[in-house]
């Protein structure tokens, strides 16, 4: 029954235009971004040497594909909770606003079973959008711009050979799908609670906006909370570049990440299955 | 073996410190069409909700062919098709696929889809998105996904809502079809006409109690209520008021509504009016009488 029920929430969604938003944002703004990179590529590679060109003589350009889809993600990563809230939002308020678990809920299922399936689609639409948004962008970059070794900036300067990176994306988009999968949890919950698709959007966003000033602001207290935050991972792609890899700091997200996702997950499942459909 | 499809036994239902419903009893006859009457805020809506689920915590006892039903039974949901207040649906979709969407969840012996939609006379729009259907059209495809899973009993919520005559008599008429097919059908509203065109029994909510529960056959053999239908109005008027059996209560367009002190017979009627031409006298179910009731208690 479970896989009909999955089957049913992706013909909902799949049917919904806000379910392409974000595909059409992402498709559309990673060229431009690209574009406007290759454009003003003179002045970027100055501002990098910049920093550099008493220590290095480089040959040629540092502005490549993959700088390009580093710089891309490293920038557009912090506004990905935003779009991963879309389908979250309203996949339980939106059937409360507009009745439509009168018809659902009165079949012989079950609420864990159709809270479970709506789960289900939410972990398919953000893990779809992420890794859409980490090898588009890696893709429309390497296509605009070439291929090239990346130059990025970690205790000193880090040259990554070519062969080297794929690899770093992949294991960025992983953790980083896994954070978004978090904050679209917290979405979903508030979903549960919620009679429309707006409340639940602000709501995580303002969470996730005081959780990203927690972790930026050098506080002990903060400092000593921090780790314990999901919204403190939001940038761990960045972690992925690095020499070696940090991997209690990957090992910590994974902990902390799937226990607010179950946290949050049980208590919209405890919330759905009480309440009652008067809407 | 019991004629009851359905009993309810002491359902009672409060939200915080409001009582929403106290104490409702009454059975459904196999194969009856049972109305649930009352004013708006009478309860009927909220009790439509408990059987298939929608609402949680409540209190009493539900029998279905006499034997107990535990609360949030999954399995006895195949045996019902529930229409529960305004016809909702996935709007952005096209019928067809709504009615895919609920034959997915619903039991193996699931009807074919063509022909529900025929049945309910949607089928040449069956591929049109439901947010361009009229309200009648959306209240048919509700009719629509009750039937999909082919229930035995049918709940409907308020069904002639917000239909034009048009609409109304064609809803009366798919439900008397589908009572000859050999469905139950539980309707709740608060028009008397409704009851009074389609239902074989009724119970009267009001303020979250049911006061009675009888077969309409029942209330207008019981009823004193009369309309005569005359060419001749004024002596007509004349003869009733004069007689100590009959008190007029209206008149309206040839019709004058009449009510005896005890239970009369067609011949009484015909007795006084001997000499005048009468086109047509009719018993009333005199529902109006529970429905003043119910206003006066609120």
């Amino acid at each position: 029954m479970l896989a009909k029920l999955i089957h049913n929430e992706l013909i909902k969604v799949l049917y919904k235009r806000r379910t392409y938003i974000s595909f059409l944002l992402i498709t559309v703004l990673i060229p431009v971004i690209v574009y406007a990179i290759d454009y003003g590529a003179v002045s970027l590679q100055n501002k990098i040497y910049g920093q550099m060109q008493d220590s290095f003589i480089f040959i040629g350009t540092i502005i490549n594909g993959n700088l390009a889809a580093y710089l891309i993600i490293a920038i557009l990563i912090t506004h990905m909770p935003f779009l991963s809230t879309i389908i979250p939002s309203e996949i339980i308020s939106g059937e409360y606003s507009k009745g439509t678990f009168r018809l659902y809920l009165t079949r012989s299922i079950t609420r864990r079973a159709v809270f479970f399936s709506k789960v289900v689609v939410v972990f398919i639409y953000t893990t779809i959008m992420m890794f859409y948004f980490f090898f588009y962008s890696l893709f429309i970059a390497n296509l605009m711009l070439g291929p090239g070794e990346l130059i990025v900036f970690h205790k000193g300067v880090l040259l990554l050979s070519e062969d080297d990176v794929v690899w770093r994306f992949f294991l960025g988009c992983i953790f980083s799908n896994l954070v978004m999968l978090t904050i679209a949890y917290l979405c979903l919950l508030f979903s549960s609670f919620s009679k429309n698709s707006v409340t639940p959007i602000i709501s995580t966003i303002s969470i996730v906006f005081v959780g990203t000033a927690i972790s930026f602001i050098p506080i002990d207290i903060f400092e000593l909370i921090d780790p314990y935050l999901f919204t403190g991972y939001i940038d761990i792609f960045l972690l992925a570049f690095y020499y070696p890899v940090p991997q209690e700091v990957f090992v910590q997200c994974l902990v902390v990440c799937l226990i607010w996702t179950i946290l949050f997950i049980l208590v919209g499942y405890l919330n759905f299955s009480k309440r009652d459909i008067v809407e | 073996m019991s004629n009851k499809i359905l009993s309810f036994k002491n359902i009672s239902k409060s939200y915080s410190n409001i009582v929403a419903l106290e104490q409702i009893s009454f059975d459904i006859p196999k194969n009856s069409i049972f109305g649930i009457l009352g004013a708006n805020g009478s309860g009927k809506s909220t009790f439509m909700k408990i059987l298939p689920g929608l609402i949680q915590n409540w209190s009493g006892e539900i029998f279905h062919n006499g034997k107990f039903v535990e609360k949030n039974n999954i399995k006895l949901r195949d045996k019902f098709g529930y229409l529960i207040e305004a016809p909702t649906f996935y709007e952005y979709l096209s019928a067809r696929k709504n009615l895919e969407i609920l034959s997915r969840i619903s039991p193996n012996h699931s009807l074919d889809i063509d022909y529900i939609l025929e049945l309910v006379n949607l089928k040449s729009r069956s591929e049109d998105k439901v947010s361009a259907y009229s309200y009648g059209m959306k209240q048919r495809l509700g009719i629509a996904q009750c039937l999909i899973h082919n229930p035995e009993i049918l709940i409907l919520d308020e069904p002639n809502n917000g239909l034009d005559p048009n609409g109304i008599q064609d809803m009366i008429k798919l439900i008397k079809n589908l009572r000859t097919e050999g469905k139950t059908i539980c309707l709740s509203t608060h028009n008397l006409r409704d009851v009074e065109e389609l239902c074989t029994h009724f119970t009267v909510f009001q303020n979250g109690k049911n006061s009675k529960t009888c077969s309409m056959e029942k209330q207008i053999k019981n009823s004193k209520t009369w309309i005569v239908n005359t060419k001749d109005i004024d002596s007509a008027l004349e003869k009733l008021k004069n007689s100590d059996i009959f008190e007029v209560i209206s008149v309206f367009n040839k019709n004058i509504l009449i009510e005896s002190m005890e239970i009369q017979s067609l011949d009484d009627i015909h007795e006084i009016l001997s000499d005048i031409e009468i086109y047509k006298i009719s018993k009333e179910s005199n529902l109006i009488g529970y429905f003043d009731a119910s206003k006066t208690d609120s």
